[in-house]
């Protein structure tokens, strides 16, 4: 098993590296919200190495600065530095997380997953609830689709599972999910900074996983896609199955010209990048690709859209402990999405839905938001078999 | 003179009073994030740590920064105001304690007059959002420093900021018609007139530009604006011979082209960004990217013109550039200095300073010959960038913070030594970036008894001396 380093202690030498020029607080959706310097990227860097160094107590505003803070990763992605800004945003969660100073919203959820396996705290033989039973649920198989606990959990984001389900079916993909069985892949435990029980989180996981004898985990979730990915790994070294996002499968059949699909959709969308599917894992063009595919689908790019795209505000756990400021970041972005003037916005993360259709909700704003895949689905896509 | 604030159990509740409670915070942890900025580093400038402010204030209007500065004035408490923070020489370091006031809620851009060719900015309006919001009308504010994408309007004000058009576009000086001013006993003025020319008396605009929040708090700026150009060209030519490359300016500026920017690179820069951005760019002496801008038509014959003398002064190579994509690949050289130097070294993480001399465009060969000699003297990592337009010269010397205490005083001596040349020359400490602390002991090499005039004023304006103290110059 590998070790899995977060602490600030190893971010020594990436604290001299920040210029202290500014940069990130103009790109920052916090900053913009809350306006305090310690609430931005260079603030963070100054206030982590003070904390390290033991000259700054953990302030109420100190562990403000690590939490308030949507993990969006733009701050990086135009640091001409190159700190690495967000991993020491979570090393100095995990330190603080050490001597229990977090924000008072996180032990609910600790507690919750604690004691349910998922952040909202639901009884767990209530997981499928709403989503559609599979047939190979909990036998072997080859393929595991592992739904996440956001669309298990929010009654309307289950049409998210329930699509990528056809999808899977109909692409004749046998496969299984762990049905009740499922837990929470983690990603809330690294925003808490709970690396201890993100470990173990993940030691459950695996031996679910081992126990299906999977070879191949795809998942309609971005937040548990990159989690697998990238933090797996860096606990337990190389996986022996690989993790897909379903939209990765879906454009392989694209690209194989394996899809035909029957229907015109007639609609004018936006595309929101998810900051896990896109600045995480650096994939931009793909659902693009998809939604290219897609007969009668006019995309409309916001202003701010691929590695310039803004968060929905429900990034790094924000909407936990700072609910006021993830609203207010998430009206933003719909904003930024009527500018386009088109009918729909069209994303691939089930928690950017959450969140955003909370804001238009609230305002009774003239725009849908839908999943990709059910934007997908709607174009009935018939696949050859391979 | 370092004040805690419960030696002013009042203070904070006047501070509520004013802005309201989630505008003042005496939290350790704000306290400590605005009390640095680009040039400090707390733990290399260690003895900047211990400087703190009592509060920090986040007043929205001019009403709340009036009745702030009544206050302190009374208490004399010290006063900084502070822009984005992204200075280059510690000016917003509040080094006599005191409140430091967090400019950027005030960022409304009040008026867009385009008949008039101005607009009306708040102080904390950030540059690029002032281009933003004029590019529609198809117009722009000129001044262009390389932080514009972050700095704030007050701040460029305050250090009269500037960037690589100057050659062409001037500094900020000369876009400012008006200012509103809050003085340290909280009165508010108006400077100057909101016309494109007075002539009215002491120029107090220009006397606040410039000041570093020494005098009083710019509140409101009415700035002129230019039409965007229609059309732009870049030449990048490089050169063996450094003299033919720094006087390339006034060669074109003799034959009537005004280039819009005239910048270069030194040979170890072009060796550092190449390792970056894998550009491959010849290892010359020197590489000057020149910018021409206006009408298609007019930009066309500049450039023929510019290509020809270019190469008539003994440019080795010479490439040019008119497609928006072209452009930027070539002007990629110039844009990733900064990126190349801080990544140079990346297990090391080092820190950079820059340094920001300018000389009269005829000395600037020797300004450059003889930085190249003070590096080699004391053996540090030192590119030459700058702004070859207008003799101004930046710095950018690699820091390596975990050989600190060997290094730093080695920096220190690179610094005066160019400094003292810069003015050997008969050129200034400072370009575009102020003097602040780190410039603050040459200012009288700089001025002479211009500094007991420049004391005279500020114990004019500030008799209690409590806007930015120890700023520029020290009073006692």
């Amino acid at each position: 098993m590998g070790e899995f380093k977060i602490s600030l202690k190893e971010f020594e030498i990436q604290f001299y590296k920040c210029q202290r020029c500014g940069k990130c607080r103009v790109v920052c959706p916090t900053y913009e919200e809350v306006g305090w310097e310690s609430i931005s990227a260079r603030g963070r860097i100054l206030l982590a190495q003070a904390f390290l160094k033991g000259d700054l107590p953990p302030t109420k505003r100190l562990i403000d600065s690590m939490y308030l803070c949507t993990t969006c990763k733009f701050c990086e992605e135009v640091c001409p530095a190159d700190v690495k800004l967000i991993e020491i945003g979570e090393a100095g969660r995990a330190d603080l997380y050490r001597l229990k100073k977090i924000p008072e919203g996180y032990f609910k959820l600790l507690q919750n997953i604690f004691t349910t396996d998922n952040p909202f705290g639901f009884d767990p033989s209530t997981r499928t609830e709403f989503i559609q039973k599979v047939g190979l649920q909990e036998k072997k198989a080859d393929v595991l689709f592992y739904v996440g606990c956001m669309a298990s959990s929010v009654r309307r984001l289950a049409r998210v599972a329930n699509k990528t389900i056809d999808l899977l079916k109909s692409m004749n993909i046998n496969f299984t999910t762990l049905g009740n069985q499922e837990v929470c892949c983690g990603e809330p435990l690294l925003c808490a900074g709970a690396k201890p029980e993100f470990e173990k989180q993940a030691e459950k996981n695996l031996k679910l996983f081992q126990k299906v004898g999977v070879k191949e985990i795809i998942t309609a979730c971005p937040a548990c896609f990159e989690v697998f990915k990238n933090y797996y790994p860096k606990i337990f070294g190389k996986m022996d199955f690989n993790v897909h996002h379903i939209l990765e499968v879906l454009a392989e059949r694209i690209r194989k010209g394996s899809v035909e699909f029957k229907k015109e959709v007639n609609m004018k969308i936006t595309y929101h990048d998810s900051c896990h599917l896109g600045r995480r894992m650096q994939l931009y063009e793909l659902p693009r690709e998809i939604i290219r595919s897609l007969p009668g689908v006019e995309l409309v790019e916001m202003k701010l859209s691929k590695e310039n795209s803004m968060c929905c505000g429900g990034g790094g756990g924000l909407n936990v402990a700072f609910p006021e400021v993830a609203h207010s970041i998430a009206k933003k972005r719909v904003k930024d999405a009527l500018e386009t003037g088109v009918e729909a916005i069209v994303t691939d993360c089930p928690t950017c839905e959450f969140i955003l259709s909370h804001a238009i909700v609230e305002d009774k704003l003239k725009i849908r938001i839908l999943s990709l895949v059910e934007l997908v689905s709607s174009a009935e896509p018939v696949f050859q078999a391979d | 003179m370092v004040l805690y604030l419960s030696q002013h159990d009042n203070l904070y509740n006047k501070l509520v009073e004013i802005v309201g409670e989630s505008n003042v915070s005496s939290d350790e942890a704000d306290l400590y994030c605005y009390s640095f900025d680009k040039f400090s580093h707390p733990y290399i400038q260690s003895e900047l740590r211990r400087y703190r402010p009592i509060a920090v204030v986040r007043p929205q209007n001019t009403s709340q920064v009036s009745r702030i500065l009544a206050f302190a004035n009374e208490k004399k408490i010290p006063v900084v105001p502070r822009g984005a923070g992204s200075s280059y020489t510690g000016s917003v370091n509040p080094i006599k304690g005191g409140i430091v006031l967090d400019l950027t809620r005030m960022n409304k851009i009040k008026k867009i007059d385009v008949d008039n060719l101005q607009v009306v900015v708040e102080p904390g309006v950030v540059k690029a959002k002032l281009d933003e919001a004029l590019r529609p009308y198809g117009f722009f504010f000129p001044p262009d420093p390389g932080s514009e994408e972050y700095c704030t309007i007050g701040g460029m004000i305050a250090t009269n900021a500037a960037g690589m058009r100057s050659v062409k576009y001037g500094v900020t000086r000369d876009y400012v018609l008006s200012l509103e001013v809050v003085l340290p006993n909280g009165e508010v003025i108006r400077t100057g007139a909101k016309t494109l020319k007075y002539s009215i008396g002491y120029d107090l605009t220009r006397l606040f530009v410039g000041s570093e929040g020494t005098l009083g708090v710019i509140t409101e700026a009415t700035l002129k604006i230019l039409p965007l150009p229609e059309h732009r060209a870049v030449v990048l030519a490089l050169y063996e011979d450094l003299k033919a490359a720094t006087t390339i300016a006034v060669r074109l500026i003799k034959a009537k082209v005004i280039p819009s920017a005239v910048e270069f690179l030194d040979k170890f820069s072009i060796q550092v960004v190449n390792q970056y951005s894998k550009l491959g760019i010849p290892e010359v002496e020197a590489a000057v990217l020149i910018e021409l801008d206006g009408s298609v038509e007019d930009v066309k014959a500049k450039l023929k013109k510019t290509v020809k003398i270019v190469l008539e002064s003994g440019a080795v190579e010479v490439k040019t550039a008119e497609d928006p994509a072209e452009r930027e690949k070539l002007w990629t050289a110039r844009r990733d200095i900064g990126p190349a130097f801080l990544r140079l070294r990346p297990e090391i993480g080092d820190m950079s300073s820059g340094e920001d001399i300018v000389v009269p465009l005829s000395r600037l060969s020797e300004a450059i010959l003889r930085t190249q000699k003070i590096r080699e003297k004391y053996g540090v990592l030192l590119g030459l960038v700058g702004h070859a337009g207008d003799g101004n010269v930046h710095n950018v010397i690699l820091i390596n913070p975990l050989k600190m205490e060997e290094e730093f005083p080695r920096i220190r001596k690179v610094w005066e030594e160019v400094y003292l040349m810069a003015l050997e020359l008969g050129g200034a400490l400072a370009g575009e970036h102020g003097i602040g602390l780190a410039r603050k002991a040459f200012i009288e090499k700089q001025h002479g008894r211009g500094v007991e005039v420049m004391k005279t004023i500020k114990r004019a304006l500030d008799p209690n001396n409590i806007m930015n103290p120890g700023k520029i110059f020290d009073l006692d």
